[in-house]
């Protein structure tokens, strides 16, 4: 037992205490300090790690990246949970559970992140996506969160099921669930390609569903519309890192992109997330449901970055540099993403666009906040997000991936339209119908609000440090 | 005998520099008039102060020169610009031709000044006028001292303008405005042309400079050259051409001089009579080396001339409006020119250029005092018997027409005749036949305007009198306009004729005796009450119509390229490129409600769209 | 620092620009001017350059560190062409700054923070040598832009402000691909990662890729400048932007294309640009057309106005890609006039709807009765805008065709023929408004007589004045300009012949 598994155990004790702690009396200040003591206590051993020389094991596998993803992990949870308090005080339910469902599914994501096995990332997968369920239909009087709920329950449960078969069928082919030996083609199995091929496609299947990909997309909007702010949030930003980055790790160690039709197909999705995301966000109205079709488009992008092994690797940079390219983008993207929803917490009475009108005139900070995560989602320069985007199509144009490409630039400007449809509410001249009097400013939203303008702005003006961070990380 | 008393001169130096305040001092004037509100008398003294006093510094040059033929004056205000091979240099050069120029500038412009301030006493925009008219003498100096093509363009765009400004001058009134963009347009299409020969001759010849372009020329296009090179030489030429018939207001831009009488009367005299419409004249009879290198250029210029002298003057003879056909007779005249350039007689042209300046601005003038009397009436059906109550108009408007008619004796006599000489010369007869046609129509419109104006029975009674300025004025251009005989000497050692034939009788007294049959034609026309009465013959009747509209080159021109070039701008009004961005968003929001259809809320369909995913996937990887 | 200052300024005076509306809404213009007037500060001593015998290739090189995980820096330098650009750019704040002195009446805080902004990253452009950074500016100085249209501009101003940032940042898109390829190809060709472009322009790229490189940067510049087909945000964009933002946009806004031309895409893809150089031209000359015939039939003053600007701008194209030295000086020349006559029209239409209320050219006319030195004004502008020879537009228009009849004569004829069609659309802004009886409009707001319409106040007037006096010693003298950059674009032309 090394100290890679420090943080899993810091969590599970987290959990513990506070089932303890909850079944012994129901205080929702309690909850709220165990629970971020424990994720900082985890943070903190995360911390330990980054720069550590790491190793393999059979179930998990701890490189250098690993603790750096699953710190990235821990912070957007924490930047979630720092709003938590108020906000569920404001809702009336009982509050105590949100705190140890939340440390559960962010327990199953750490361990999808650390996944080095089908077991373990089956395990993981499904510790995460049953306790979203509950997450999910947390406000139990509300019909839509309901049924959100249910619908994802039923969802997940048939991606599960699908997952499964292609594990069944690839272990049929190799004998061996283990990712590392994925890549020893046909190790044992003497199945015809096509059906290893299938096999990989019903794993990727359940993937897409989890990474919202078109055609398996329609859920998420409903989702994230029909569940609590929180969850959310959460479903945008824990699931969706940990099912990308476990995705990431089997098709490069598995080397699927030597199937070149696994590599069209792909390709195909990721054209058709980027067009169909934007596309969908374009004329939409619910902040949420925007969001939902803004992250279609996005880990669309990422897509262009799983190919990247697919394409001959021309003489530029470092092998590591794709490496950087992906963990730069997932990092500005959830930055940007969590930052969202933060504001979006801070305002729980604004649904839509039209909600947002004249913002600006009343909530300067806010509406700043929210105008520059909007430009780091269209990626303008000097944000995060930008550099991101600067990252991915350095990477791209390098393995002169032009289709995708185009497919990314016309995605973009399709894009830029809502982003800045969002920006143009908030700076519309005020008219009267739109009552902000309801707003009232935490101190410890105002902080984080000069947070989050100090990440979008400061990393994506002076990257140099972050980027030479991951730079170390990836060669490591 | 008198000649060669002159011929001594008076010695006399004057430093060349002086010959920068010509241009300057209007230049000057007319800003300060522009920035500085004075009061009316000063805005008198300035206005006219400084073209008089150009026109004194051109009068000693004049005196320093008289007698040399074979003198150049250059002066400069420095670099304009220098990139490279194109080096253009604000500097001016005076010699014979531009010394004529100026002289009649300065000269007939100052009196016209003076005659001016009589004329706009009552306009309350005085100081403007005298703003835009000493803007205009400054550019016209500046046009025929230019050293170099681009300088001369300068000076050439600046007349255009300020001739726009002039003809606009009372802007209240519509038709007005319209008759000043119709001129600025129509010379700015041939000044595009002539922008074009200058970028041709740039390349061909490596300079802009006038002068070395003609020595270059002849170097590169010398006669018996290639084939090629004489048509570059020809391309060339016509290019200029082109710059040269949209400010002479020749074939075929020459419409928009008879609407451009719509500005004040001593404008027209100055701009649209004596200086600026000549400047195509000037400019051909500047590249004279130049266009003797292309016979084909030299005889469209002849055949534009000779087409515009028959046009215009037919069109004079129908015109009922004074100024209209003064401005036919302008156009007219200047075919003259044109024809004595192309059958390279420049020398001639620029004597019948200088006569002419002299008495259209006294015909102009005085048609311009007429006015003033009459009620600011300008048909001349509605005067008539005038002679005895404007004594001095009626003179001055005998000599005026007696010279156009070119009545022996008169200024207009000589220059003519010499012209009808060279053309023998060059042995165009047909050409000759045209031109001596021509002078017979230019003596009867000459006597039909006058007889019908200023004999007969009084129909009016004249409200004002010429102011004492005014008189001036026309008393003193009488002068030149009868006595101009001679051709400047200088002329004709810069421009050499061709050989002279020698006349036979015929050539010699037809041209004599034409101008007096037409005007007893004239005044038995005039006699016999023909002027002026309905036309019977429908016949008869359209063709009055047709020569009174100027051979219906408005119309052509509005149908053939006014409307059509309308009509293309307003059918893509909407600008057909923004249109497919919009199409493009249309398309965008297409795609929108699409994707936007499956999104509903179904279970069931949510659940088979990850069916989906794999059924098609699947089926990809089979049918591979 | 010099630099690195002269960008500083603007951003920061535009926070303390916002800062100050708290105190009183009058402040922030006060604070705007003073920040402009002190950026000349760092460039006052550049104005010995002009006199200097033989221009160094830089006047100011200074090169920072910034990412240097990609060897990307934060290199700012000033040549001749970036010298005169900057002073423009600063000139033409301060005519934006005095057309917005009374205009702008509501939330002048967060106005004067954009203005003054979007000048900081024109200038950033200008001056940033490291296409990173250039790009960063590129993209960034549409921000406030944007916010300039969308918040303080006229009726249509949100549709106005939506298309200017998609085009452009599809433009600005098309441009980071092509970067990429360009520092990529780059790197594969000489084994040095450099996003600089000294360092960029010593190697210039080869292959087919390099082609499309080239053209994802032309097409990026022509949409900013605007050429055909690109063109048709600018028209809504000026017509409902508020006038300062016209004025900077039509300045300095559209340079920022034409410069990039200049400065990367001629030198840095010499092969690629001679390969695209016949289409360019055809662009360039259909588009001075199209631009004048556009011009001619629009209701609208200020959207006559900017179709106008696609056809002036079809010259600094031309210009650019006829590529000899006459006609790239005259695009320079023509990016400098064309930035003082637009903008002084654009600033003429605002205070015309400031007095009437409205721009539409059927219900204006007779202006001269009325408001007769700004009419005067407005005469001497529309004629510099037909190019009349004195001013510096006909400098600029000379120069180019001058130059691109060398190689592309035809070309060369179709766009002269906008010289007419020029004369045609500018006589209408003429005839139209200053001419004539009292329109509708002119005649209601004296019959009402509720505010007495004034002529020109001092400030509008010197403002305007100033423009004349510049746009006339361009016009007579425009050699100290010319020798700013010819050195510079003597390289660049040196580059093509290779």
């Amino acid at each position: 037992m090394s100290l890679h598994y420090l943080p899993a155990i810091v969590l599970i004790i987290t959990v513990l205490l506070s089932l303890t702690s909850l079944s012994l009396k129901r205080h929702h200040g309690i909850a709220y300090l165990i629970c971020g003591g424990g994720l900082l206590l985890t943070m903190l051993s995360l911390f330990m790690q980054i720069g550590k020389t790491g190793t393999t094991s059979e179930l998990f596998v701890f490189d250098a990246i690993t603790p750096f993803l699953s710190l990235i992990l821990l912070i957007v949870v924490s930047m979630i949970w720092v709003q938590l308090y108020q906000w569920l005080e404001a809702l009336d339910e009982r509050k105590e559970e949100y705190y140890l469902l939340l440390l559960l599914a962010t327990l199953g994501s750490l361990i999808m992140v650390a996944s080095n096995h089908f077991t373990s990332f089956f395990l993981g997968l499904e510790l995460m996506s049953l306790s979203f369920v509950g997450l999910v239909a947390y406000s139990g009087r509300e019909f839509k969160g309901q049924e959100a709920g249910v619908k994802y329950l039923i969802l997940s449960a048939v991606a599960s099921a699908l997952m499964l078969m292609g594990m069944a069928i690839l272990y049929l082919q190799y004998g061996t669930l283990s990712f590392n030996d994925l890549s020893m083609q046909g190790a044992s199995g003497t199945l015809p390609s096509w059906v290893t091929v299938t096999g990989i496609i019903f794993i990727l299947g359940g993937m897409f569903f989890k990474l919202s990909l078109v055609p398996c997309h329609l859920w998420v909007a409903d989702l994230f519309e029909g569940a609590p702010l929180a969850t959310s949030a959460l479903l945008a930003t824990l699931s969706k890192l940990a099912a990308f980055v476990v995705l990431w790790r089997i098709f490069s160690l598995g080397e699927w992109h030597t199937h070149a039709v696994i590599v069209d197909i792909v390709a195909a999705v990721a054209i058709a997330s980027m067009l169909v995301g934007n596309f969908l966000g374009l004329l939409q109205n619910n902040l949420l449901r925007l969001l939902a079709y803004s992250s279609i488009a996005h880990f669309g992008y990422l897509l262009i970055i799983l190919l990247l092994a697919a394409s001959p690797t021309t003489a530029f940079l470092t092998s590591t540099f794709s490496t950087e390219a992906v963990v730069f983008y997932l990092v500005a993207y959830l930055f940007t993403l969590v930052g969202v929803f933060s504001v979006l917490m801070q305002m729980p009475q604004i649904k839509t666009q039209q909600d947002l009108t004249g913002l600006f005139w009343h909530k300067p900070t806010l509406a700043i906040t929210l105008a520059l995560l909007m430009l780091s989602l269209a990626g303008i320069p000097l944000t995060i997000g930008f550099m991101g985007k600067f990252y991915l199509v350095m990477t791209a144009v390098n393995h002169q991936m032009w289709w995708l490409l185009s497919a990314l630039v016309i995605g973009s400007v399709i894009g830029l339209f809502y982003y800045l449809r969002v920006i143009m509410m908030m700076i519309k001249a005020p008219d009267g119908e739109s009552d902000f009097s309801g707003l009232t400013m935490t101190t410890n939203g105002q902080l984080l609000n000069y947070l989050i303008i100090f990440l979008v702005i400061g990393f994506g003006t002076f990257p140099a440090a972050f980027s030479q961070l991951i730079e170390t990380l990836s060669r490591g | 005998m008198l000649t060669n008393f002159l011929s001594y001169g008076v010695d006399m130096q004057i430093p060349d520099s002086l010959l920068m305040l010509i241009p300057l001092l209007p230049f000057v004037s007319s800003l300060i008039l522009i920035f500085v509100n004075p009061p009316k008398k000063i805005v008198t003294l300035l206005g006219v102060g400084s073209v008089g006093c150009a026109a004194l510094i051109a009068l000693l040059f004049n005196i320093s020169l008289w007698g040399q033929t074979d003198y150049v004056i250059k002066a400069g205000f420095g670099n304009w610009m220098t990139i490279d091979k194109l080096v253009i240099n604000f500097d001016f050069y005076l010699d014979a031709l531009s010394l004529v120029m100026i002289s009649i500038i300065t000269g007939v412009g100052f009196f016209i000044h003076l005659y001016s301030t009589g004329f706009m006493d009552e306009d309350t925009d005085y100081r403007r006028y005298f703003a835009y008219l000493n803007m205009f003498v400054s550019a016209m100096l500046v046009l025929v001292l230019a050293d170099n093509m681009l300088l001369l363009y300068l000076g050439w765009e600046g007349v255009g303008l300020c001739s726009y400004l002039l003809i606009g001058f009372w802007y209240k009134n519509r038709d007005n405005n319209m008759a000043a963009n119709k001129a600025f347009l129509m010379t700015r299409i041939g000044d595009t042309g002539m922008a074009i020969g200058l970028f041709l001759l740039f390349y061909q010849l490596g300079t802009l400079n006038i002068q070395d372009m003609q020595t270059q020329a002849v170097a590169v296009w010398a006669p018996g050259s290639d084939l090629q090179g004489n048509s570059m030489a020809t391309l060339c030429c016509l290019l200029l051409l082109a710059g040269a018939v949209g400010k002479s207001a020749q074939l075929p831009l020459q419409n928009w001089l008879p609407d451009a009488m719509a500005g004040p009367t001593p404008v027209s005299a100055l701009i649209h009579a004596a200086t600026m419409v000549t400047a195509g004249v000037y400019l051909i009879a500047r590249n004279t080396q130049l266009f003797q290198l292309s016979p084909d250029a030299m005889f469209v210029v002849a055949l534009v001339g000779t087409c515009t002298l028959l046009l215009a003057a037919t069109a004079a003879m129908v015109q009922n409006d004074v100024k209209r056909i003064l401005a036919y007779s302008t156009i007219s005249q200047i075919g003259y020119m044109f024809l004595a350039l192309g059958v390279g007689a420049g020398s001639v042209a620029v004597f019948h250029l200088m006569t002419h300046a002299f008495f259209k601005a006294l015909l102009f003038l005085s048609a311009g005092a007429l006015i003033y009397s009459v009620h600011h009436e300008h048909n001349i059906f509605k005067m008539g018997g005038l002679l005895k109550k404007l004594p001095v108009v009626a003179a001055s408007f005998a000599v005026g027409c007696a010279a156009l008619a070119s009545l022996p004796f008169t200024s207009g006599f000589f220059s003519k005749e010499s012209i009808l000489e060279k053309i023998v010369d060059s042995g165009h007869t047909e050409l000759w036949w045209a031109a001596v046609i021509g002078a017979f129509i230019t003596a009867f419109y000459s006597g039909r305007l006058f007889f019908v104006v200023f004999l007969g029975k009084m129909q009016q009674e004249p409200n004002h009198t010429p102011t004492k300025t005014m008189h001036i004025a026309l008393l003193v251009l009488i002068v030149p306009s009868i006595f101009a005989w001679m051709q400047p000497q200088g002329l004709i050692a810069l421009m050499p004729g061709l050989p002279s034939k020698g006349l036979s009788d015929l050539q010699h007294w037809l041209p004599i005796f034409t101008p007096i049959a037409a005007l007893m034609l004239a005044f038995g026309l005039y006699r016999a009450n023909f002027f002026g009465s309905e036309l019977k013959s429908p016949a008869l009747q359209s063709i009055h119509q047709l020569l009174k509209s100027g051979w219906g080159f408005d119309f052509i021109y509005h149908h053939l390229f006014v409307l059509p070039f309308k009509w293309l701008c307003h059918i893509n009004r909407n600008d057909i490129i923004d249109l497919f961005y919009r199409r493009l968003e249309d398309t965008a929001r297409l795609m929108h409600g699409f994707v936007t259809g499956f999104q509903n809320g179904r279970l069931r369909s949510y659940s088979a769209s990850l069916v989906l995913f794999c059924v098609l996937a699947i089926s990809w990887v089979v049918l591979k | 620092m010099i630099l690195l200052s002269l960008l500083l300024i603007p951003l920061i005076g535009g926070i303390v620009a916002w800062y100050s509306e708290r105190f009183n809404p009058d402040y922030p213009r006060w604070v705007a001017l003073a920040s402009l007037i002190l950026c000349w500060v760092p460039v006052l001593p550049y104005f010995s350059a002009f006199t200097l015998e033989q221009m160094p290739q830089w006047l100011v090189d200074e090169p920072m560190r910034w990412i240097p995980r990609l060897n990307i820096t934060a290199h700012l330098a000033m040549d001749g062409l970036s010298f005169l650009l900057v002073i423009l750019t600063l000139a033409m704040g301060l005519v934006a700054l005095s057309s917005a002195w009374t205009e702008i009446k509501k939330r002048t805080g967060f106005f004067y923070l954009n203005l003054l902004w979007t000048l900081a990253g024109v200038m950033g452009v200008f001056l940033a040598m490291d296409l990173f950074l250039f790009f960063v500016f590129w993209e960034v100085m549409l921000v406030p832009m944007y916010l300039l249209i969308a918040i303080w501009g006229y009726e249509n101003r949100q549709y106005a402000a939506f298309k200017f940032f998609m085009f452009t940042q599809a433009g600005g898109l098309l441009m980071l691909l092509s970067l990429a390829g360009l520092v990529i190809l780059h790197y594969q060709q000489t084994h040095i990662l450099s996003f600089d472009y000294t360092v960029l322009v010593q190697n210039p790229i080869t292959g087919d890729l390099a082609y499309w490189i080239a053209v994802g940067f032309t097409v990026a510049f022509i949409v900013k400048l605007p050429a055909l087909p690109f063109h048709s945000w600018l028209p809504d964009a000026h017509t409902q932007a508020p006038t300062a933002a016209s004025v900077i946009l039509a300045a300095v806004l559209l340079k920022t294309g034409g410069y990039g031309l200049i400065r990367f895409v001629l030198p840095l893809f010499p092969d690629a640009a001679k390969a695209i150089a016949p289409l360019m031209m055809t662009i360039a000359g259909v588009g001075v057309v199209y631009g004048a015939m556009m011009a001619f039939v629009q209701k609208d003053l200020k959207r006559l106005i900017a179709y106008s600007s696609v056809s002036h701008m079809g010259f600094v194209l031309l210009g650019c890609f006829a590529m000899n030295i006459y006609a790239l000086q005259g695009a320079v020349m023509q990016m400098l006039a064309h930035g003082i006559s637009t903008s002084a029209l654009f600033v003429l239409v605002g205070m015309i709807q400031y007095r009437f209320k409205t721009r539409d050219l059927d219900k204006l006319g007779g202006l001269w009765q009325q408001v007769p030195r700004l009419s005067a004004i407005g005469l001497f502008f529309g004629v510099a805008s037909l190019g009349m020879p004195g001013l510096g537009n006909f400098v600029a228009e000379f120069l180019v065709l001058v130059g691109s009849f060398e190689k592309y004569p035809w070309y060369t004829v179709v766009a002269a023929s906008g010289l007419i069609l020029g004369a045609i659309y500018s006589l209408i802004i003429i005839y139209k408004t200053f001419f004539g009886p009292r329109g509708d409009s002119v005649q209601t707001s004296e019959v009402k007589g509720a505010a007495e319409v004034t002529d020109t106040s001092n400030r509008e007037a010197t403002t305007l004045l100033v423009m004349v006096v510049i746009l006339v010693y361009m016009g007579v003298h425009p050699q100290p300009f010319m020798d700013m950059v010819q050195s510079n674009l003597l390289q660049t032309i040196a580059k093509g012949l290779l």
